[in-house]
């Protein structure tokens, strides 16, 4: 495959990079996550066999990165659930709804792993073998995280629901002493 | 209700949740996916460009 036609390709997978690299990590990290994996991809071409599935070759550049940067930085760990449960999303994303980064936020409270999978079949459509492969596991295992995410990601979207449920539930004459109070508790964690 | 009634009745609540979990992810994705590409990416394009001119 000639140096154009591979770049052609790696163009139209810009898209499919950054939304991967939006699912798995906080949107700070994502768009660099995903110029990186582009680059290395594009520096790796040789590497690459025509023919074969180039969107779930880069994806695993990307996944690989994400590892990697991962064992190297605190950052990168799934939130502490009792903080991040208690914290409001920030909105770095004005396209976003709220909704869907209420959904963004609770994906990056699942185990890196089950994440990674959860993105890959739940939201970018992959397939299970293609998901085992880019993950270089086997595809039971796959299934199984697949599985354990999707019902923490549940759970997790229920607590914050009756939360906010429960907060509403405050008459507007306690409100501002509540929330002054949560501040104050977090404040001495 | 019966047990069996109610156990069904939670199942189906289950995945019906799990449906819509299912289709919030894909939106989540093809919202950012219809992005446009942002400058930083064109301009590592440029890059490229320059490297296939080479």
């Amino acid at each position: 495959m000639d140096d154009a036609a591979f770049k052609a390709d790696l163009v139209k997978l810009i898209p499919h990079l950054r939304a991967f690299a939006f699912s798995i990590a906080r949107a700070a990290e994502a768009e660099d996550l995903a110029q990186d994996a582009m680059m290395r991809a594009w520096r790796a071409r040789a590497s690459y066999e025509p023919g074969s599935n180039i969107k779930a070759w880069v994806f695993t550049i990307l996944r690989n990165q994400h590892m990697s940067l991962a064992r190297r930085s605190w950052r990168s760990q799934p939130l502490d659930p009792e903080i991040a449960e208690n914290t409001l999303v920030a909105n770095d994303d004005p396209m976003a709804s709220e909704e869907l980064l209420d959904v963004r936020s609770a994906m990056l409270m699942l185990p890196f792993e089950q994440r990674q999978a959860l993105a890959l079949v739940g939201a970018a459509g992959l397939s299970y073998k293609e998901t085992a492969d880019i993950c270089a596991c086997a595809e039971g295992t796959i299934k199984s995280r697949v599985s354990r995410a999707r019902t923490e990601l549940l759970a997790i979207l229920e607590r914050r629901k009756n939360k906010q449920r429960a907060r509403t539930d405050v008459p507007a004459s306690r409100a501002f002493e509540t929330v002054m109070a949560e501040a104050a508790a977090m404040q001495t964690r | 209700m019966d047990r069996n009634e109610a156990t069904q009745r939670g199942q189906r609540n289950d995945l019906n949740r799990q449906k819509v979990i299912g289709m919030k992810l894909k939106r989540l994705y093809a919202d950012i996916a219809e992005e446009p590409i942002p400058g930083s990416f064109l301009s590592l394009l440029e890059q490229i460009d320059e490297q296939v001119r080479a």
